[in-house]
């Protein structure tokens, strides 16, 4: 056995030790140090700790932030609608420094004597506390002269968020860990409840829980359907509103998206994947309804980036030793299928990503330059079938040549089902070995 | 469409008699039904590796008169399983080429067995016919299988000159991949061939045969495992994972979680027996070469049944790492999973554990989901937006 374990089979691994192996082995990792390699494996580690939720002590700090808990981020935001992380030890010393020692002492002996389990005695206290420290920090906004390089958007999301911290906390556990695609029937009555329930001067501060939403769903447009269709007991123009402010939250995001995707400096794979997500957005945007004029010039601005680049293929080049290799290895049947597959596989890449890519570009209804990309690998692909199958009645009859023709052929006939269909791909196989059959 | 389907439903009581035979190729509409409750492996069939989504995880089998056929798991979204000709699947749904060309290799060669069909996947998809990442993958399979195969003769080699007293210095073991060495090597057999009243020949050529028996699962001292035998230690490791996760989640898809858990471990104990066991028969390569014929027999049934206790495993632990990698969300992999997730069939297991397969078929049965008969687990019949009772049974 292996004295080290690889950030891969870490990452592999993640869930077999018993979840209290598992919390001993995470606070070893704690006690380690700050070193790049301890804390990149904190963060693969980390995947399994949000699941499992588990029972922290909890402090001053950790209670005060837990409002803003889903826009935390690690190092530097890149979007004003997200805070680092190291921001919380300051505004937790900053509340505790405005709060009477009565305050103060009050508070910590209430958070030492709450009970780990005791979820409703938690929010009891932490709506004392977020109501207070939304108090201090809004006097303290109030009280300082703005400066071009203050945090102002920050600090107010911060505020927002400890002003409606119940709704925040209740909503945010509501919404199961993970990757989550949509609400589901519980989690959209929790949002309309709590909707409902937000205090007569703090209705704006529904932006906060769409926000929430935005940054823990897979497919944040969702809620634009809950609003239209289970959330008939708020009143017309309020739907309207928050449908507006998902939209805003969404739209902010894809912005900042596509600011970063038309900035360059990156290689084809990381651009098909950023665009690809970024199509996804925009494409559940336009599910839920028009996309605005914002939104079409967004999609515009990828289709361009897109059409712009030379190739869309993502696939990195075979490593040659391990080909020859394989070579030897296998009998010239078996590896018959290597003649073709540096040349095929940058083809089926660009294809699929062309296809896939192309389809999200037109759902949104914008110029897509991929059409044409598509209609030349049509082309390119017809005549590579042509040549192939005037030549297949000239191949040797010996198993070397006749297995390279045929991974030549099969190679053609997955392009071809990619982009015309199994039955076009079908009819090219039976005629290619019908040949080969002589 | 010409095909005819059965339908057999994953929950309703099954004359244990009934168990052991395998369902008729095809049935009345509204007859009686019964459980998709294999007793053996040959009537569970074996995984077939489509590429077409709503064929993942079918098996082929044969029928009582041994023509093949195919077992669709959750096909069309049912809860039991449908069972059709081996030869009408393409008339059933739309098949990617790939899995066209798989359906008639399958049928041309007439494989049921999972080290069968493995290959004939694999062959094919060299090819490219799936795509040059599938074909890639295949490649990567054979050449690791022949790796393995490589260095496990190398060590049977050297196991059976040592046995018989023979030594093997640093400089022979450093020139083993070459043919100067291999010569050395055999020539270091005559010890052997004595010992066990044979010549070094057949000697060497039972050596290459047993290495290629084990190309998928190796020796247990070899750096790299056969496929197998990987297979088997990430099915514990799953088995672990999803355990603790039903434990601790609080997703309305523990139970699943635990049911996957349970079967896992119970597969996994198992093929760890048979594994045992083969390792046990080549700890002693001398007895095992010089049994020949028998020890090859031996060696040849227990790999089988690891294959076939493996079987169907590979693909469950392909969706749970979508999981762990976020690619998929948990309770969309988990019902995946519950919809697919291998049983043992109770009549091969011969210890006292083959009662843990008959608690898993009953528990397999009693899942019940949203407007279903707690029962039976068939849709609810007064439900208005479910299928009636009748119809259910034979879909052309």
């Amino acid at each position: 056995m292996k004295g080290t374990v690889s950030q891969e089979e870490l990452k592999e691994r993640l869930f077999v030790l018993e979840p209290q192996q598992f919390l001993e082995l995470y606070r070893l990792y704690e006690k380690l140090g700050s070193t790049v390699d301890v804390k990149v494996e904190m963060q693969i580690l980390r995947r399994r700790l949000v699941r499992m939720r588990p029972r922290r002590a909890l402090t001053f700090t950790r209670l005060l932030c837990e409002p803003f808990e889903a826009f935390l981020v690690n190092g530097q935001p890149s979007d004003p609608g997200l805070v680092s992380r190291r921001m919380c030890l300051p505004v937790a010393r900053l509340v505790r420094r405005h709060l009477s020692a009565a305050e103060l002492v009050r508070f910590e002996q209430r958070i030492a004597a709450l009970k780990p389990d005791d979820g409703a005695a938690k929010v009891l206290l932490g709506r004392d506390l977020w109501e207070v420290a939304a108090k201090i920090l809004s006097d303290l906004r109030l009280s300082r002269p703005r400066t071009p390089g203050d945090p102002q958007p920050r600090i107010g999301l911060l505020i927002g968020c400890l002003q409606i911290g119940e709704a925040m906390v209740t909503l945010s556990r509501g919404i199961p860990e993970g990757r989550v695609d949509a609400l589901d029937e519980g989690g959209a009555k929790l949002l309309v409840r709590l909707l409902r329930t937000l205090p007569q001067d703090r209705t704006g501060h529904a932006r906060y829980l769409m926000a929430l939403l935005a940054r823990r769903l897979e497919n944040p447009a969702s809620v634009m359907a809950i609003l239209q269709s289970d959330a008939g007991s708020l009143p017309a123009a309020t739907r309207q509103d928050l449908t507006r402010m998902v939209r805003g939250e969404i739209e902010a995001g894809v912005e900042a998206g596509v600011a970063k995707l038309a900035a360059g400096g990156h290689g084809a794979p990381e651009v098909v994947r950023q665009a690809e997500r970024l199509l996804d957005r925009l494409g559940q945007i336009s599910a839920s309804g028009a996309v605005g004029p914002k939104m079409q010039q967004a999609g515009s601005r990828i289709a361009s980036r897109l059409g712009g680049m030379e190739s869309l293929s993502d696939v990195a080049a075979l490593e040659p030793s391990r080909q020859d290799q394989i070579r030897t290895l296998l009998s010239v049947e078996q590896s018959a299928g290597l003649a073709h597959a540096e040349t095929y596989r940058e083809l089926e890449s660009e294809i699929g990503n062309v296809i896939r890519l192309g389809a999200r570009i037109d759902r949104l209804g914008v110029d897509n330059p991929l059409r044409a990309r598509e209609v030349a690998l049509r082309n390119q692909i017809a005549t590579r079938q042509a040549a192939l199958l005037s030549s297949l009645p000239q191949v040797p009859d010996e198993p070397g040549a006749r297995a390279s023709a045929r991974a030549g052929l099969y190679g053609l006939v997955r392009m071809v089902e990619m982009l015309d269909g199994s039955n076009a791909a079908e009819t090219l196989r039976c005629e290619g070995d019908r040949i080969l059959a002589g | 469409m010409s095909a005819t389907l059965k339908q057999v439903p994953g929950a309703k009581g099954e004359a244990a008699g009934n168990a052991r035979r395998p369902l008729p190729a095809s049935r009345p509409p509204g007859t009686n039904r019964s459980h998709h409750e294999p007793a053996t492996f040959l009537q569970r069939g074996t995984v077939v590796p489509f590429t077409t989504s709503s064929l993942a995880q079918s098996r082929v089998r044969l029928d009582d008169r041994g023509r093949q056929e195919v077992i669709l798991p959750g096909f069309s979204g049912g809860k039991g399983v449908y069972i059709t000709a081996w030869s009408s699947l393409p008339d059933i749904t739309s098949p990617s080429v790939h899995d066209r060309a798989l359906i008639e290799t399958i049928a041309q060669q007439r494989v049921i067995s999972p080290p069968d069909v493995r290959r004939c996947w694999a062959e094919l998809a060299t090819t490219g016919i799936g795509g040059q990442a599938l074909a890639e993958k295949a490649r990567e399979e054979l050449a690791h299988a022949a790796e393995v195969r490589v260095a496990t003769r190398i060590m049977l080699l050297l196991d059976c000159i040592r046995r018989s007293g023979g030594k093997v210095g640093p400089e022979l073991m450093a020139r083993l991949g070459h043919p100067d060495g291999e010569q050395q090597a055999k020539a270091l057999l005559a010890g052997t061939a004595r010992r066990i009243d044979c010549d070094v020949a057949t000697i060497d050529a039972h050596i290459g045969e047993l290495a290629a028996l084990l190309g998928t699962l190796g020796l247990r001292s070899l750096p790299q495992p056969g496929r197998l035998r990987d297979l088997h230690v990430r099915l514990q490791e799953f088995s672990h994972a999803i355990g603790n996760w039903s434990r601790t989640t609080v997703s309305e898809s523990a139970p699943v979680g635990h049911f996957a858990a349970m079967s896992s471990e119970h597969s996994a104990a198992i093929a760890g027996r048979a594994i045992a066991q083969v390792d046990a028969l080549l700890a002693d390569s001398l007895k095992l070469i010089s049994n020949r014929e028998a020890g090859k027999k031996s060696l040849r049934t227990e790999l089988l049944r690891i294959a076939w206790l493996l079987d169907g495993w590979d693909y469950v632990l392909r969706v749970w790492a979508d999981v762990v990698a976020e690619r998929t969300a948990v309770d969309v992999a988990i019902a995946e999973i519950g919809r697919i997730v291998p049983i043992v069939p109770a009549s091969e297991v011969q210890d006292a554990s083959a009662h843990k397969s008959v608690e898993l078929f009953r528990q397999y049965r009693s899942r019940v989901g949203h407007s279903e008969d707690w029962l039976s687990g068939d849709p609810d019949e007064a439900d208005p937006a479910g299928p009636g009772p009748g119809n259910r049974d034979t879909r052309a």
